[in-house]
């Protein structure tokens, strides 16, 4: 399992666009992929665009990503990237 | 904040007789023009428009969430439309839509009020009897309550 922590530092958060994004990466892998945010004890499917819509996220929000299964070094480092490009 | 606080109950029309996606977004921008929550149908479709040029909006199940953040709003709030028969849109899923949740956000809404929104609609969305209940209600009262929470 991997996990990575990242502050969400888009003005706009993690909305529709970028999130649909990240989902359309996240499905190219075949490991779980995992969205927490800090303040939230709920965990979000980081595949599917409504969970990831669900979480919310701000800019200034801490996540946390977690991987888990087939590819899960490789398909952390791909979303971060994502969302650092958003 | 209720999710149903911000439909706007004059721009919901539970039985639209479109054809295509460009017809379904021209008559509710145009009730949301009529209702005075946007200055412009044209200006607000625009921006609409804007937001579908960069990815899909539907979301599966008969779904499908456009938005537009526009000048052109005077209160973010929410329009929504069911169609009478299925119409093409960009989905994940492959399938044709017939619910649209169509968002109007203001400029000064669009960061955190937004967000916040479309998550608690998102959460609406995510129950798995909602798809359902939307296809199924039968006027506006039972519509605010699937989005009643």
């Amino acid at each position: 399992m991997k996990q990575s922590k990242f502050t969400i530092q888009n003005a706009e958060g993690l909305h529709s666009r970028p999130a649909s994004d990240f989902c359309t990466e996240a499905t190219k892998y075949g490991c779980k992929v995992t969205l927490t945010k800090e303040g939230d004890d709920n965990e979000y499917d980081g595949k599917s665009i409504l969970m990831v819509m669900c979480l919310g996220a701000c800019k200034g929000d801490e996540i946390t990503i977690q991987t888990e299964g087939p590819d899960e070094e490789k398909a952390l480092e791909s979303l971060l990237n994502i969302l650092k490009n958003v | 904040m209720k999710t149903s606080d911000v439909i706007s109950l004059n721009a919901v029309d539970l039985n639209m007789d479109v054809q295509n996606k460009e017809e379904a977004l021209s008559h509710l921008c145009k009730l949301l023009e009529k209702d005075g929550d946007v200055t412009s149908a044209d200006l607000f479709k625009r921006d609409v428009y804007l937001r579908e040029s960069e990815g899909r909006t539907g979301i599966g199940d008969g779904v499908a969430i456009p938005h537009g953040k526009s000048e052109s709003v005077q209160k973010t709030c929410i329009a929504i439309g069911r169609c009478k028969n299925p119409i093409e849109w960009e989905t994940i899923d492959g399938k044709p839509v017939r619910v649209i949740i169509l968002f109007a956000v203001s400029r000064k809404d669009k960061n955190n009020h937004f967000i916040k929104l479309m998550s608690e609609v998102a959460r609406i969305l995510a129950h798995p009897s909602t798809a359902k209940k939307l296809a199924n209600c039968s006027d506006s009262s039972e519509l605010m309550a699937i989005f009643d929470t």
